[in-house]
């Protein structure tokens, strides 16, 4: 029988039955393409940055001065000797990089098209995947040999998710448009859940009803436009379309005010995004206008209503509802302090 | 239980009767068990939380009908009321001050087609605020068992309005004049003493009371005309 030493509160098990320590290579994702990533806790690859192959780098310490190469695989367990064994497990290589400096941290780039036909999304054809990513210090680029503790996974350390998302969001429905003459709302349905914001697209130029639209596509409503093609990309609408951006999830509508409209009618378009940066297609078109309005107010000055009413401000301070708060409140507090006293 | 007594108790229980002052007698078992303690906290103010319908009256003037249609509020307002006069089982005598709010929404219409209602939000808001004297009768509750209180209430109220569309502010200011009011109540202490007790032990509580009031706000002809008489139901305490 093997003799086991024991330290105060350590078990060492017999090196046959040793559990799977964890890796020594820290690993840290910096960038995908342009945009810096290195302080988000959950990091999506999203359709743009796959379909324009970026390049999603990642930095690793602690790399193993004796190794000559970095092997990144993705699955659930990449460190056994039988990784690149299919009928083993579900390990895939992605690609190598030379340990070239080995006094520096280590540059490890993985292109965007790689790590999609890793996880089955050739071709950055829709679908998500969230990855396990593995980084095996080795001597010879998948050979299969044991690396030991030298390796690194990811997400790790603060990224709590990492996702391959190539599904952009289905366009909003039911949108409608309405009238006024500062307030014109316009109003949309949603089912997605991973939404970041929408896009509201106002066309100034609208068409008749009818009429052609830009991609050939055409308006079922009350108006058409030539540059809002309802199932076109947004990525199509010309960057002189002014839009308004909305960062509510859940958001079901938007009121434009006449400085947004810019004339008497428009044609707008909504567009989902979601939190990986996926775009949907335009929504279906729908009108707004703006037209002259009378309010309750208006109409009670028309009747005979007298507007000079009420105590209004004429030197003295103008109340304000926040007075009667403050009068509520003393109220309160007078007769928590006579219950007290009693 | 009796006790046992010793053989001398007779000649010590007659020099004690000698010492002691007249009136004092012996004590039982019984007697030496503390009487149940009787607790009232004191009542020192009654609050009310109500609501009720209330459409501001503007005379001629169609326009809130033809903007806000039926809509009635509802106007939700909290009264608070520092007794100062407690006949106690009859009657109380209080000041009070009291705060509202209601809201009316609509949509602007066309100007070139009235008949066309457009999208667009248009909103009427009240805030009134009251000063008053109240006037409570609890006698047919507390001495004879009949659930009902009744309160009569005068003073002034100082409203505050706000008409407002598109999102923007169009008009606002004070409508100002008398307010009274009338109030049945029901009593709740009177199905429930033991409960009534043990709110008062626990939360000070001394009465609650489920009321139904009438009341009439006359603002002065100077003011916006947004009075109305209407009625408020809800939920009183007395503490």
């Amino acid at each position: 029988m093997l003799a086991v030493p024991t330290c105060v509160g350590l078990t060492t098990l017999p090196h046959a039955a040793h559990a799977q320590a964890a890796g020594s290579i820290l690993v840290f994702l910096t960038s995908i393409g342009s945009e810096d990533v290195s302080t988000l806790g959950e990091v999506s690859v999203g359709l743009e940055a796959c379909e324009s192959d970026a390049e999603i780098k990642f930095e690793l310490d602690q790399v193993p001065a004796a190794k000559s190469q970095i092997d990144v695989y993705r699955g659930s367990d990449c460190t056994k000797t039988d990784r690149d064994d299919p009928d083993v497990g579900t390990c895939k290589f992605i690609t190598s990089a030379p340990i070239e400096d080995k006094t520096l941290d280590l540059q490890v780039p993985i292109r965007a098209s790689d790590l999609a036909s890793a996880v089955g999304l050739e071709g950055c054809k829709g679908g998500t995947s969230t990855p396990t990513l593995w980084f095996l210090a080795v001597n010879d680029s998948q050979s299969n040999e044991e690396v030991g503790t030298d390796y690194g996974s990811f997400p790790s350390g603060s990224v709590t998710e990492f996702e391959i998302d190539a599904d952009p969001p289905a366009p909003p429905g039911n949108v409608t448009g309405g009238s006024g003459e500062n307030q014109i709302p316009v109003e949309w349905d949603s089912d997605e859940t991973d939404l970041e914001e929408f896009i509201v697209f106002v066309d100034s130029n609208p068409g008749p009803a009818g009429a052609t639209g830009a991609d050939g596509g055409t308006s079922d409503g009350d108006c058409s436009s030539s540059v809002l093609s309802p199932g076109a990309a947004a990525s199509g609408v010309p960057a002189s379309v002014h839009r308004r951006t909305l960062t509510e999830r859940s958001a079901t509508g938007i009121d434009l005010s006449a400085d947004d409209i810019d004339g008497d009618a428009a044609a707008v378009a909504v567009v989902a995004v979601d939190n990986a940066g996926n775009e949907s297609k335009l929504s279906e078109l729908a009108c707004v206008e703006v037209v002259p309005t009378v309010g309750f107010w208006d109409r009670y000055q028309e009747q005979g209503g007298d507007a000079d009413t009420g105590c209004r401000a004429s030197g003295a301070a103008r109340r304000t509802p926040l007075s009667a708060l403050m009068f509520a409140l003393t109220l309160v507090a007078l007769a928590w302090r006579t219950r007290r006293r009693s | 239980m009796n006790r046992a007594l010793p053989s001398f108790a007779p000649a010590l229980a007659s020099l004690l009767a000698l010492a002691l002052p007249a009136g004092v007698h012996a004590q039982s078992d019984e007697d030496l068990t503390p009487t149940e303690r009787s607790f009232v906290s004191p009542e020192r103010f009654t609050t009310e939380f109500r609501i009720g319908p209330y459409e501001p009256d503007l005379g001629n003037n169609d326009a809130f009908r033809e903007f806000f249609g039926d809509d009635v509020g509802p106007l939700f307002s909290f009264e608070l009321d520092v007794i100062a006069l407690r006949v106690p089982d009859a009657l109380y005598l209080a000041g009070a001050g009291s705060i509202g709010w209601a809201n009316y929404d609509g949509h602007t219409r066309d100007l070139t087609n009235f008949d066309v209602e457009t999208s667009e939000e248009t909103s009427f808001e009240i805030i009134p605020l009251s000063l008053l004297a109240v006037l409570r009768i609890d006698a047919l509750a507390r001495q004879l068992g009949v659930p009902f209180n009744f309160a009569g209430k005068i003073g002034y109220e100082w409203a505050h309005w706000d008409a407002e569309s598109g999102g923007g502010d169009d008009a606002d200011g004070w409508s100002q004049g008398l307010l009274w009011g009338g109030q049945v109540a029901l009593d709740l202490d009177t199905f429930e003493p033991r409960q009534a007790r043990m709110l008062d032990e626990e939360w000070g509580i001394n009465h609650s009371f489920l009321f139904f009031e009438i009341f009439g706000f006359e603002p002065s002809r100077s003011s916006l005309e947004i009075g109305d008489v209407a009625w408020t139901a809800g939920l009183g305490f007395v503490m």
